[in-house]
C-alpha cells in the first residue's frame, strides 16, 4: 500500500526568503510546541488542555486510516471536556508501568496563515523510556495542525497526529 | 549427558521438560511452558491454526469488488483474502510456489485478473491456480521448463474458505466441520445479532503488537472477574459490573465463549465496596462517550466473543469492532482491530461510535489496561521460578456460568486445549 504520494511537491516547498513576519510566526509555533512538549514530557497532565481552544478536535490516527479516510482514532476528542476527561482519567484510572516519553518536534510547514489562524504542519517523533529496557521509538508521524488566535494566544483548533508507525508497540497512555 | 538433553531442551531460553506434564490438579492449574515453551507453540501453529479450526481472515465489507484483495495473517502463515471474477472469495497462501516469495506486499489492494510475483513472473488467477509462467517453452530453442511440468501441480495453496453474516473463515484442513457447527449455536446467534442484514461500515484499522502469549488473550476475554476489578472507568461508570446482569456463556465443546452484560449505573453498594478500584466520586466533564443506544432486541450492552483460535467481536455499548489475533511467538502476538459502524448510521451515531472507541484499543481508556496487565504476566513468567496460575474461581467447574465471579471459561478453554493438543 503506497500510504501517500512520493515525489509531489508543493510551492512552499522551493527554498526562498522568509518575510520577518513569517520568522516571527514561526518562532512562535516553534516556542508553542517546544512549551507543549514540555508539560506531556513533565507528565503535567492536566496542562495539556489549556493549549486548546474553545471547541478543539484531537485525534490520534494511524497513516493507513487517515489516508485511506477512516475516521477512526486511537484518541478521539470533540470537546475541551473530553480533552480533560482524557487527561484526568489517565491519572485516576488507567493501569500502565511507569514511563517516561520525551517528544521531539520539528520541521513546522506554515500555510492558509490569515490574521487570527494558520495551518502547520510539523514532524513528531516520541522516544519511550521504560526503566528496565533501552530507549525505544513510541511514534513517529506528523501533526496536522489549525492554530487559531484567541485573546492574542496561538492556540490549536485542530491537531491531528498522524502515526506512520502503523504497528502500536503495546499502548499509548498520554496524548501525543 | 546426551539423556539430560533428550528429557529436557532449551526452549526461549528457559529449560522446560520436553515431556510436558500437566499439574496434578487438572483443569485447576495452568503450567507456565503453555506460554513459555517455542516448541509448544510450534505445536499450536500446526495442531490448531493449521488443524481442523476455522480462522477468521476479514470481513466481505472490505473486498465488496471481483479482484478487491486484503492480506491476513493466520498464525506464523501470511494469506490473501481476495474475491474472485465469480464474486466468490478465496482465501490462498501468499507464498509463490517457485521460490517460496511473500509476493503479495500491499495491506489491501485490487489486482484485475491475476498476481504476478514479481521475482519471476510467475502469474496465478485470483483462485490462486499458475496461469502463466514467463519462458516456459525456452528461448530460441534453449532453455525452458521440461515438458512434464504442470501448471496444476504448481498453484499455490488454497485455503477452505466459509462465510457467517459477511465474516470470512478459512481452513488448512480438508476435515474441519461445517463453520455452523464449528461456531455452535451460541456464536451464531450473537454474530447474527450483530450483521445479519445490517451491512457494515468500515471505521478503520488498529494495528497492536502484545508483548504476550495469545492464549492469555482469549482468557482475558473469557475472565469476567478481572473487568469489574482491573478496569477502573468500565465498573465505575457502570458499563460492566458483577451486580449488573450477566452471563458468561460457553460453547458445548468450551472452545468459544461470549461474556454478555447489561449496563448498570454509577452507585457504590455492596458490592462495590468489594472493589478496592471503584471511584464513586468519579465524574466526566463530558458524558457523551458513555451514552447508550439500543440496537437489538435483547438484554445486553455488551458482548464480547472470544472465537477458537484467532477471532475476537466486541459489542460494548456502541463502540463494534472485530479483532484478528496473529501469534509471532510464545512472548508475542499482534492485534489487528477493525472498528465497525453500520452502513446506515446516521452521522451523529458514527461520531458517537469514534468517541465512543476512546474505550478500547491501543490507547483506549480501558484497552491499555489489558495490553500493560498482559505484558505484567508475561514478565511474571519469566522473571520468576517456574510454577503454574490457579484458577479456582467459581463453584462451576466448566460451562456456561450467569456470574462473572467464576474462571469456569478459562477452565473449559484449556480441556479443550489439552485435547486438541494432547497434553
Amino acid at each position: 500500500m503506497m500510504m501517500h504520494c512520493v515525489g509531489t511537491q508543493s510551492k512552499d516547498d522551493n527554498p526562498r526568503a522568509l518575510s520577518s513576519d513569517e520568522l516571527l510566526l514561526r518562532l512562535e509555533v516553534d516556542d508553542f510546541n517546544a512549551r507543549y512538549a514540555n508539560v506531556l514530557d513533565q507528565g503535567n497532565l492536566l496542562d495539556w488542555p489549556k493549549f486548546f481552544s474553545k471547541e478543539p478536535f484531537y485525534k490520534i490516527a494511524s497513516r493507513e486510516n487517515f489516508s485511506g479516510n477512516f475516521p477512526i482514532g486511537i484518541m478521539y476528542c470533540d470537546s475541551k471536556a473530553m480533552l480533560e476527561d482524557r487527561v484526568t482519567s489517565i491519572v485516576t484510572s488507567m493501569e500502565f508501568s511507569p514511563r517516561i516519553v520525551t517528544h521531539f518536534i520539528s520541521g513546522h510547514q506554515l500555510s492558509d496563515v490569515a490574521p487570527a489562524s494558520l495551518a502547520v504542519r510539523s514532524n513528531f517523533l516520541l522516544v519511550e523510556n521504560m526503566i528496565d529496557q533501552k530507549p525505544s521509538i513510541l511514534m513517529v508521524g506528523q501533526y496536522y495542525d489549525r492554530f487559531v488566535r484567541e485573546d492574542g494566544v496561538l492556540l490549536l483548533k485542530e491537531r491531528i497526529c498522524v502515526y506512520d508507525s502503523i504497528l502500536i508497540q503495546t499502548s499509548i497512555i498520554f496524548p501525543v | 549427558m546426551e539423556g539430560e538433553l533428550s528429557t529436557q531442551s532449551l526452549t526461549n531460553g528457559r529449560l522446560s521438560t520436553a515431556s510436558y506434564t500437566w499439574p496434578a490438579e487438572g483443569i485447576y492449574r495452568i503450567p507456565d511452558w503453555v506460554y513459555t515453551s517455542e516448541e509448544i507453540f510450534q505445536r499450536e501453529v500446526r495442531e490448531i491454526f493449521q488443524g481442523k479450526t476455522w480462522n477468521f481472515v476479514g470481513l466481505e465489507a472490505e473486498i465488496p469488488q471481483p479482484g478487491d484483495y486484503r492480506r491476513a495473517q493466520i498464525a506464523t502463515t501470511s494469506v490473501i483474502v481476495v474475491r474472485g471474477k465469480d464474486g466468490e472469495i478465496n482465501v490462498i497462501e501468499n507464498r509463490c510456489a517457485h521460490r517460496g516469495t511473500e509476493f503479495c506486499r500491499a495491506r489491501r489492494g485490487h489486482v484485475e485478473a491475476a498476481f504476478i510475483c514479481p521475482y519471476h513472473q510467475w502469474q496465478y488467477d485470483l483462485k490462486g491456480s499458475l496461469v502463466s509462467v514467463p519462458f516456459r517453452r525456452g528461448v530460441k530453442g534453449k532453455g525452458g521448463m521440461p515438458a512434464e511440468f504442470k501448471f496444476e501441480d504448481n498453484g499455490l495453496r488454497k485455503l477452505k474458505v466459509a462465510t457467517k453474516c459477511g465474516l470470512i473463515f478459512a481452513s488448512f484442513s480438508d476435515q474441519v466441520e461445517p463453520l455452523d457447527s464449528y461456531l455452535g449455536p451460541e456464536v451464531v446467534s450473537e454474530i447474527e445479532t450483530m450483521f445479519k442484514d445490517r451491512p457494515v461500515k468500515i471505521l478503520g484499522f488498529f494495528r497492536q503488537r502484545w508483548p504476550s502469549n495469545w492464549k492469555l488473550y482469549h482468557e482475558n476475554l473469557r475472565d469476567p472477574n478481572h473487568a469489574s476489578l482491573l478496569h477502573v472507568f468500565l465498573s465505575t461508570f457502570g458499563l460492566f459490573r458483577p451486580d449488573n446482569k450477566v452471563a458468561q456463556v460457553v460453547s458445548a465443546c468450551g472452545r468459544h465463549s461470549i461474556g454478555y452484560s447489561g449496563k448498570g449505573d454509577q452507585q457504590a453498594n455492596d458490592t462495590t465496596t468489594q472493589m478496592s478500584s471503584f471511584r464513586a466520586n468519579l465524574s466526566l466533564k463530558d458524558d457523551r462517550m458513555l451514552g447508550y443506544t439500543k440496537e437489538d432486541e435483547g438484554p445486553w450492552s455488551a458482548a464480547i466473543q472470544s472465537i477458537w483460535p484467532n477471532c475476537a467481536i466486541q459489542r460494548q455499548v456502541n463502540a463494534l469492532a472485530v479483532r484478528e489475533i496473529v501469534p509471532k511467538s510464545p512472548d508475542e502476538f499482534h492485534l489487528m482491530w477493525t472498528l465497525l459502524g453500520y452502513q446506515d448510521d446516521t452521522p451523529e451515531m458514527e461520531v458517537h461510535r469514534l468517541r465512543q472507541a476512546n474505550l478500547i484499543g491501543p490507547g483506549g481508556l480501558v484497552g491499555v489496561d489489558d495490553s500493560e496487565v498482559l505484558e505484567y504476566v508475561r514478565d511474571g513468567l519469566h522473571h520468576s521460578i517456574p510454577g503454574a496460575a490457579v484458577i479456582r474461581l467459581g463453584r462451576e467447574r466448566t460451562g456456561t456460568t450467569d456470574t462473572f465471579i467464576s474462571e469456569a471459561a478459562i477452565r473449559s478453554m484449556y480441556e479443550y486445549y489439552r485435547a486438541t493438543m494432547g497434553l
